[in-house]
């Protein structure tokens, strides 16, 4: 028969043995939440946080009765990144796409980055939110476009813009001239990404705002410059 | 009238223990939503659990009901089930995450794993032999044996976390039934050879260990698991991230509902709120335990207090691996961790224990050694 002292004493020596290893879990639990927090929240964020600026809308260059002549139009275009080099996998993303935008354009195998769908409406970026999840290789991009009225004297006195690393930069006219008041300062904006380097929803936080351009007036109507008298 | 208050202590520590179990699922649930919240159905793995810890509850309160008698008389028939879906899963299985541990139903999508279920019977089995011994040492080569059968088929899957779980549990029912530690000592000489082997057929195990072992060396690829553990429970701090904004778990940590699900507490609820996961684990085991010591049935006893040291050490290693005290090693967190096979088996574990633990009488105890 058992000897029910005996059989006590082992039973508490395991009990004792767990307990002890609870201890220890416990104090690395303590260790890693607590005494080096900091120390491992700066290693996680040295992987994962990265530091973006943006630039707040060109402003409009507006003539003395506050006609716009120049202006910026915001588009969004769908692009295909080719991560996989698989066609069947493309081929399953441009179906899935073609379900809700049936005017996209296949992308091509060969390229590394191809456009589906130039200048996306509203109700078509909504209807991609799901897929862009669903698939990394989905990319809507912004694209910044300047308008201008479509009067050549105008257009020569008013001068062109040009990309430079992300933001639109005045090259000419009065976009040179009046470049740093026509662009505002750039706001900057913390954002983590995922192991496959997606921004993880909800994770941005702003650091600076953006300070928006000011609009620029001139003295001459849109008439006037339209007849050589500015 | 210290029979009714030994009656009244049982009814009031199963009461205990099946609230507090039910609280430790819930929680398990809450979780695994956190760990999926950023992701495109939040509620998939959610509801599916909710589901598993209802037909869970159940299994536990009619496996309760049955008496302890049921089980001990048909121990071997049903060890010898557990073991033939062992080696059925080997030849017929499904391999998720590089192991053939499931089968899959596919009209379901639902997937049941052999080696989670087994763990009872396997108890069971051990407990069968350790009673039924006269000879010391025919026993303790008995019960090496039916181990190492057990191994076998489990370290083919490959399943190394399960098979060290089964492999401490046997320790214990040993040191329980007072082998003696002459005995014990053959146990590396007769292991090493399988372990050789083990590391031979399963070379992950090795890397698991050099990452582990320095993770800063390789941090994108052996390493990559242990520092997102780190960078989790770090960041939970003392009281946790807001609900649902545990972007860490969602983002960067692998098997965040399953094998990680402690560091996803941590980062969500914090030390604070991860804590009491061991605290309430811990009532329950010593209000069983304790009564479980003053039962008459050998058997019982030492099926009860196997059993739960079984779920204890599972705990123990899955939150050694979330502490990164011990390399990954794929074990699920008993109640908690999303799985229907591991809830329900744990579920059907404590029901065999509360039933123990309640149909208990003087006469069922059985011949034992000392």
């Amino acid at each position: 028969m058992l000897d029910d002292r005996k059989f006590k004493k082992r039973a508490d020596i395991i009990v004792l043995s767990l307990a002890s290893w609870a201890v220890i879990c416990i104090a690395m639990f303590f260790y890693y939440a607590v005494i080096a927090r900091d120390n491992y929240i700066y290693l996680g964020n040295k992987l994962a946080q990265r530091d973006l600026s943006y630039y707040p809308e060109r402003a409009k260059i507006i003539d003395k009765n506050g006609v716009v002549l120049a202006w910026s139009e915001k588009y969004f275009d769908l692009y295909y990144n080719n991560l996989t080099d698989s066609p069947e996998r493309l081929n399953l993303i441009y179906q899935a796409v073609k379900k809700v935008i049936p005017k996209a354009v296949r992308p091509s195998p060969d390229k590394m980055q191809s456009m589906i769908l130039r200048s996306l409406r509203p109700p078509q970026i909504l209807n991609l939110e799901e897929l862009i999840y669903l698939y990394q290789e989905l990319q809507i991009t912004p694209r910044l476009e300047r308008k201008v009225v479509d009067y050549p004297k105008v257009r020569v006195l008013v001068g062109q813009v040009k990309f430079v690393k992300g933001r639109l930069v005045g090259i000419s006219g009065l976009e040179k001239k009046y470049d740093t008041v026509l662009s505002g300062a750039p706001g900057k904006y913390q954002i983590m990404l995922d192991r496959n380097k997606n921004w993880i929803k909800n994770s941005g936080r702003s650091i600076n705002m953006a300070v928006p351009g000011k609009d620029v007036k001139l003295d001459s109507s849109v008439e006037e410059i339209r007849k050589g008298k500015q | 009238m210290n029979q009714e208050k030994f009656e009244n202590q049982i009814f009031n520590a199963t009461v205990l223990a099946q609230s507090l179990l039910f609280l430790l699922c819930i929680w398990g649930c809450l979780a695994i939503y956190n760990s999926n919240t950023l992701g495109a159905s939040p509620l998939y793995f959610v509801g599916r659990q909710l589901l598993w810890l209802v037909t869970g509850m159940i299994v536990m309160l009619l496996a309760q009901r049955v008496p302890f008698s049921f089980y001990s008389e048909n121990a071997l028939t049903a060890a010898a089930i557990a073991y033939i879906s062992l080696l059925a899963v080997l030849l017929w299985g499904t391999r998720i995450n590089g192991m053939r541990g499931w089968f899959t139903f596919g009209w379901t999508s639902a997937s049941i794993q052999p080696s989670e279920f087994a763990k009872p019977f396997f108890i069971l089995l051990l407990c069968h032999i350790a009673v039924n011994g006269k000879n010391k040492l025919k026993t303790f080569l008995r019960l090496a044996a039916a181990t190492l059968l057990w191994l076998i088929p489990i370290l083919l899957q490959p399943d190394a976390g399960t098979a060290l779980v089964y492999l401490l549990v046997f320790l214990i029912v040993c040191v329980l039934i007072g082998t003696p530690f002459k005995y014990l000592l053959t146990l590396p000489a007769l292991l090493t050879p399988v372990a050789a082997w083990a590391l031979y057929r399963n070379p992950y195990i090795l890397k698991r260990f050099s990452g582990f072992w320095d993770p800063a060396s390789d941090p994108l690829g052996s390493g990559w698991h242990i520092r997102q553990f780190q960078f989790t429970i770090a960041r939970g701090g003392w009281f946790g991230v807001k609900l649902g904004k545990a972007a860490w778990s969602n983002s960067y940590l692998p098997l965040s509902h399953s094998d990680s699900v402690f560091a996803t507490i941590a980062e969500s609820l914090g030390f604070v709120g991860a804590l009491p996961i061991l605290i309430l684990l811990g009532i329950v085991f010593f209000s069983l335990y304790r009564l479980s010591l003053r039962l008459r049935g050998q058997y019982q006893k030492l099926f009860i207090i196997s059993m739960l040291s079984l779920i204890i050490i599972q705990t123990l290693i899955h939150i050694s691996v979330n502490v990164a005290l011990l390399p990954p090693t794929g074990l699920t967190l008993p109640l908690l961790s999303y799985g229907g096979s591991s809830l329900l088996s744990t579920l059907l574990a404590f029901g065999i224990i509360l039933s123990a633990l309640n149909h208990h009488s003087p006469e069922e105890a059985h011949s034992y050694y000392n």
